[in-house]
């Protein structure tokens, strides 16, 4: 319940952070993967910059939403697991080390809070407007 | 658009560099590579996405840039983090637990080096040595004999230039080897030569002793010396010291004018091989601490020499002065000891100094580390401009007789750098020790102190000299800027013990960031004490500068435009940290700086030409720009919180603790108590300013260390009746039985006196109405049965 009344204290959130969430909800994504997620989720409303998108990562990573980890690492930790498969990541050709990001518990938590808080607004304001709009 | 194809990522990247070092390190090559991605998608749509790509990613820079600066001060560097819940998703250990924290990886304090490269770090000075020593032999032999003499100067000359172009090699050689210890010893001789080339070019293009080329000699080689010695100690602390030994021995040589050959000849050829022997030893040793102290026992042990044959041992030639001519005593022995002495040591200790602090603990505490070193610069720039007073000082005796000592704008400039120094030293200390006291030990945080104390103490030391109104030496007087004095033992003992406890307190630091003094204290809490009782000290510095007669006006002004900035940077620092208590004093400066007409005195900043508008004020000058840097300092602080919640916390603050409000009052107060004394021209008046800035900074300070509510009003009321007497007193003092131009009858004991203390009566209401209400409500529920 405690956790549950901290983590009410980081909504609403911003819809960068919102979409950068709901990107990485399903499967791990790389920078650049996620920058074109959230244009795709935003229907082109919401483009980031690098500066916006890794200043929201890094934040994101220091209140422990989210982590990060190296493409090799996962693999080989995925490699070792009964599980489903590894989530296929872009690759690189320049040979960059490759970072990728994946929601925590916590994060998946926020961002369900998140879109309860939306679901509510949307709800009250569906019934508020029904009679009105019909 | 091809251009912008290829300037694009040029931009972005220049971009990147402008970022806090820990968020380079963490994504700098991510970025890259995603901006890189981003770009060739957008060349693949054409040009309009292109240009909407470097408008997004341009116009989102600076914001972005301001906020992670502001977020990477004082908290580890996000690296740390990173890499803890890197290895966290690794391990499958929790990655949302917090990290353990993790040292910064330490440097070994002893590495021995090989006898190789001993002796490569020997060798410029055993060479330079041995030039000295044979061509002054030669030299000295040659004497009226011409052809001999011609031989000694082409020998010079070759000497010289083969000798640069050894050092050239070996820093050649050396930047292949990645720059390794023993090349420190070559960069003195490498950024001579860059100097010379450069003061040669200077020269060629302005006839001699000129102002370009005493300023280039007086400010910019000590400036450019000093920021290779803060480079090299912040690389490696037995580097600086490899580059501090020949620049303490050039430091002596102005000392040996008037020696004779004989003498100078074996000084100057054996201070150089000690220093190449010492080089060699410190590098083969790999031990900073001992170097340190080797070090200075070179300086002490070659300044004692020189300054005795300075003094004992030296021919004058015919045109000295008369009293140049009287017995030496040593007195005079001092006078040219102490002050190359200093100077050697500043160089010496200064870097390692900010080293200290700006190392392992500077990392970790994050916030002050920008803050020490701009303070450091300061002081260094404060001091370089004292040194080339005294160089213009020079050049203007020998013009204008009796233009003796520093120049009204040299003096300005270098009281107005030193008091930026000081001040931002003091907000180094209160900063470092205020994030010490949150991680580190009672032990760590008087260390920081000390530290910071050190940084400030010297150039104040040095100060005393112009607040005594002395003049400068001659140039001729290796550096010198303490005009003899009858006082002067007091300084030099001063300086001799910043000497000794530096270089005791640098080497008592170990590499893990953990103090190792052995000292007691209860300083918790005194950072924002001493942060809340700052304004009353800059403030009694204004009032008291202002008094003082043949200060230059612009002293006072730049103290009162510090005070002002330091209100508004307090203001920003208080919004960010929600309004902590030592800020409400901040509030009650604002208030009384921006309203009473205390800007229109600061009008020499910028034409202030638009009357009227002063918010509170009644003068006409007070305009509206008096109010710009406030609202710029709160647009900034606003979009970098982007909330207006610390406004809340300011009113729930307040609300909850009444005595804040009276200590935003007791904020105003100092414009009250120097309203009483206007007209006021006692002769002790610079004193009394002095007792009410230390009164009143007192009671703030009291206020902010104590814990109970009471025991903070009763500091509050201390400090304003002391303060508030002073002025009495001195009024009285001044004014009973004066009778000016404008008055019907002398003014008597009780007109002096009454209206002080009608005011202590209506300021002590003021003081109470906030704190009595909610006290007699506290005590009836005591007092309530049951």
């Amino acid at each position: 319940m405690s956790e549950q009344i901290d983590l009410q204290a980081d909504l609403p959130l911003r819809e960068p952070t919102f979409f950068i969430l709901l990107s990485l909800s399903t499967t791990p994504k790389h920078g650049y993967a996620i920058m074109k997620e959230v244009e795709v989720l935003s229907t082109g409303r919401v483009r980031l910059s690098t500066s916006t998108l890794y200043g929201a990562l890094k934040r994101m990573l220091d209140q422990g939403w989210i982590v990060r980890f190296d493409e090799s690492a996962a693999t080989a930790a995925d490699a070792h697991a009964d599980g489903p498969e590894p989530p296929i990541l872009p690759s690189d050709d320049s040979g960059r080390e490759r970072k990728a990001y994946a929601l925590t518990d916590l994060g998946q938590s926020v961002l369900g809070l998140e879109i309860d808080r939306l679901r509510a607004l949307v709800s009250v304001a569906t019934q508020r407007t029904a009679g009105a709009l019909s | 658009m091809k251009l912008l194809i290829t300037v694009l990522p040029f931009v972005y990247r220049l971009g990147l560099r402008l970022y806090p070092r820990a968020f380079r390190r963490q994504f700098e090559s991510e970025m890259r590579l995603v901006f890189d991605q981003a770009m060739a998608a957008a060349v693949a749509r054409g040009h309009v996405a292109i240009l909407l790509l470097g408008y997004r990613e341009i116009v989102g820079l600076p914001r972005c840039l301001l906020r992670q600066h502001w977020l990477a001060r004082g908290t580890r560097p996000p690296v740390i983090q990173g890499r803890a819940q890197e290895s966290a998703m690794i391990q499958g250990t929790d990655p949302i637990s917090p990290p353990s924290p993790q040292p910064e990886p330490a440097s070994p304090s002893r590495r021995p080096a090989a006898w190789r490269d001993a002796l490569l770090a020997a060798m410029p000075h055993c060479l330079v040595a041995l030039l000295f020593g044979v061509l002054g032999a030669l030299g000295a032999t040659a004497g009226q004999n011409s052809s001999l003499q011609s031989i000694a100067d082409t020998g010079t000359a070759i000497a010289g230039i083969g000798f640069a172009v050894l050092t050239t090699m070996m820093l050649v050689w050396a930047a292949r080897l990645k720059w390794p210890r023993w090349a420190a010893s070559w960069y003195f001789y490498g950024l001579a030569i860059i100097l010379g080339l450069i003061l040669l070019v200077v020269q060629s293009v302005t006839p001699p002793w000129e102002r370009w080329t005493e300023g280039y000699r007086a400010i910019v080689v000590p400036l450019v010396v000093v920021f290779v010695l803060f480079w090299l100690a912040q690389r490696d602390r037995i580097q600086a010291l490899l580059i501090a030994l020949p620049l303490m021995t050039v430091l002596w040589y102005p000392t040996l004018e008037f020696v004779p050959t004989p003498i100078r000849l074996p000084l100057t050829t054996g201070t150089w091989l000690l220093a190449g022997v010492l080089a060699g030893a410190i590098v083969r040793a790999g031990d900073w601490r001992l170097g340190t102290w080797s070090a200075f026992g070179f300086d002490l042990g070659v300044g004692l020499l020189y300054a005795y044959a300075r003094t004992y041992l030296k021919i004058l030639p015919a045109s000295a002065p008369l009293h140049w001519l009287e017995s030496p005593d040593l007195m005079d022995f001092l006078d040219t000891f102490m002050p190359a002495f200093v100077v050697g040591a500043l160089l010496l200790v200064g870097p390692l100094i900010i080293q200290a602090l700006n190392g392992s603990t500077g990392r970790q505490l994050g916030r002050a580390r920008t803050a020490a070193r701009t303070g450091y610069w300061l002081f260094v720039f404060s001091l370089s401009l004292c040194l080339a007073s005294t160089l213009t000082a020079f050049w203007w005796m020998q013009r204008t007789w009796p233009g003796f000592g520093a120049t009204p704008i040299s003096a300005a400039a270098y009281g107005g750098l030193l008091l930026g120094g000081a001040a931002m030293a003091i907000i180094v200390l209160v900063l470092y020790s205020e994030r010490s006291g949150e991680r580190f030990s009672r032990r760590a945080t008087t260390g920081v102190l000390l530290l910071g104390l050190m940084l400030l103490a010297l150039p104040l030391v040095l100060a005393l000299g112009m607040s005594f109104g002395w003049s400068s030496l001659p140039a001729s007087m290796t550096l010198g800027f303490m005009q003899p004095h009858e006082h002067r033992l007091l300084v030099y003992t001063a300086c001799l013990a910043w000497v000794l406890l530096g270089c005791w307190l640098v080497t008592r630091f170990s590499d893990d960031g953990d103090f190792n003094l052995r000292l007691r204290g209860a300083w918790r809490g005194i950072g924002s004490a001493l942060l809340g009782a700052m304004p009353f000290i800059f403030y009694g510095a204004y009032t008291i500068a202002h008094e003082l007669p043949g200060v230059p006006g612009i002293i006072p002004l730049s103290i009162l435009a510090l005070l002002y900035g330091l209100v508004l940077i307090g203001l920003a620092a208080a919004w960010l940290r929600g309004f902590p208590r030592w800020s409400f004093v901040f509030l009650g400066f604002l208030v009384a700086i921006t309203g009473s007409g205390l800007v229109y005195r600061l009008r020499f900043l910028v034409d202030w030409s638009v009357p009227g508008l002063g918010p509170v004020s009644t003068s006409p000058s007070a305009g509206w720009p008096a109010w710009i840097p406030l609202v710029l300092i709160l647009v900034l602080v606003i979009i970098v919180t982007r909330t207006l919640r610390p406004l809340k916390d300011l009113l729930s603050a307040t609300a909850r603790d009444w005595t804040r409000a009276s200590f935003a009052l007791y904020g105003t107060t100092h414009w009250f108590l120097w309203a009483t004394l206007d007209e006021n021209h006692h002769p002790y008046l610079v004193w009394g300013y002095a007792m009410i800035a230390l009164a009143m900074a007192g009671g703030a300070y009291v206020y902010l260390i104590l814990s109970t509510t009471r025991q903070r009003m009763l500091g509050l009321l201390a400090g304003l009746t002391v303060a508030w007497t002073t002025a009495a007193v001195i009024n009285a003092g001044y004014w009973i039985g004066r009778q000016e131009l404008w008055m019907r009858e002398p003014v008597t004991a009780r007109a002096a006196t009454a209206p002080m203390i009608l005011g202590w009566f209506v300021l002590l209401i003021l003081f109470l109405a906030p704190w009595l209400p909610g006290e007699l409500r506290r005590s009836m529920q005591w007092l309530r049965p049951g």
